[in-house]
């Protein structure tokens, strides 16, 4: 088994986090590294198109500022997901005047996905994008923690503020939905 | 494309691509996909998906520079975290105040030492009124604290005149009030 972000010599988490508390910056600069391509790839995949990079650097700020509060129990990972799913939230709160929670229509999904246009490289990213696009926000969430990151469903729960059982019910009813969207 | 009737399996497969599960479960579901064509395929599908994210590159340079330093938590902001601190500060804070009020408590309010009982209540309008006609209220005031030698001399002869109005009253005297039991039966 092995932890997401992490192969094989490379330090753990914890012993970076003691590391940077400890004054070694080359510490951040191997967790920001280890971690940012993961937040842009969940910020991209959860409909996020502007300021990807703005929306890390925050997910980093915050979870820097407040390292004293990450007690372990989760992974870092998993704790940078869920502070980076919170200030997307509030992003879209305030930019959208739009709950999380609720359901996206078809028209706001081609809108998101018109915007992703210029991202992806070709059709078949293009088919598997629209599909996932049209899915609800938190089965988007779900599935793309469990496809794309390889998050266990307990990890899921933490992150997205569910249960294990609910996590795993968005799960497969949204690998069922992208079947459909793919076999249409 | 279908979906495989065991749900074990497929809930593990993403497992499998993420390298997420011990020897002997890999080894179990590799069988199994070996031997499925639904899952054959969904695994497929899922490693495109997982392949078909969009990259973006990321300055983590940029981003460490704008990492706050690290400030170790003050001690008392700690220390406060400990909820076996917690308690003990709880606990400590009850019992002073405790303290306090069993200070207060153990004054004995029958005590005749004025001394005592003065920051009870003492009544800063003695001397400015007098109440000559009002010797029950006169000698409650004094009973609460008011010093004689405070008394001008006027105000003392006046006193002592009241005093000499007051009939004694011998504990035989006393009312005595009987409980009404039995009255109304009779």
């Amino acid at each position: 088994m092995t932890d997401p972000g992490r192969s094989g010599d490379d330090p753990r988490d914890a012993d970076l986090i003691a590391r940077w508390k400890a004054g070694d910056q080359r510490a951040a600069t191997q967790l920001v590294e280890r971690h940012a391509p993961a937040l842009a790839r969940f910020a991209v995949s959860c409909g996020a198109r502007d300021d990807i990079d703005e929306l890390v650097q925050d997910t980093f700020v915050r979870a820097f500022g407040s390292l004293d509060g990450f007690r372990g129990e989760s992974s870092f990972r998993t704790w940078l997901f869920t502070i980076e799913r919170r200030l997307l939230m509030d992003r879209r709160r305030s930019e959208r005047r739009r709950p999380m929670g609720q359901e996206i229509g078809e028209a706001d999904a081609a809108t998101e996905f018109d915007a992703l246009d210029g991202l992806v490289a070709g059709e078949a990213q293009a088919r598997i994008e629209r599909a996932i696009a049209r899915l609800t926000p938190t089965q988007r969430e779900v599935f793309v923690l469990r496809v794309r990151e390889g998050l266990s469903y307990k990890e899921i729960a933490e992150t997205v503020s569910t249960t294990e059982g609910a996590a795993r019910v968005h799960y497969h009813n949204a690998m069922r939905a992208i079947k459909e969207l793919l076999d249409a | 494309m279908r979906d495989c009737p065991n749900a074990t399996m497929r809930d593990r497969l993403p497992d499998l691509l993420h390298d997420r599960l011990s020897t002997a479960e890999r080894a179990e579901v590799r069988a199994h996909v070996a031997a499925c064509p639904d899952c054959r395929a969904e695994l497929a599908l899922l490693e495109r998906i997982r392949e078909s994210a969009v990259v973006r590159r990321v300055d983590a340079t940029r981003i460490v520079a704008a990492l706050p330093a690290y400030r170790s938590p003050a001690w008392p902001h700690r220390a406060i975290r400990s909820p076996q601190l917690r308690v003990a500060a709880a606990i400590v804070a009850l019992a002073g105040a405790a303290a306090v009020f069993m200070g207060r408590m153990a004054v004995d309010p029958t005590s005749s030492d004025p001394v005592a009982q003065a920051p009870v209540a003492a009544p800063a309008t003695v001397v400015s009124t007098p109440a000559p006609d009002t010797p029950v209220a006169r000698t409650t005031e004094l009973a609460v604290g008011e010093l004689l030698q405070d008394l001008s001399d006027a105000e003392l002869q006046a006193l002592l005149d009241e005093l000499e109005t007051f009939e004694a009253v011998t504990p035989a005297e006393t009312e005595v009030v009987l409980p009404a039991l039995g009255r109304g039966a009779s």
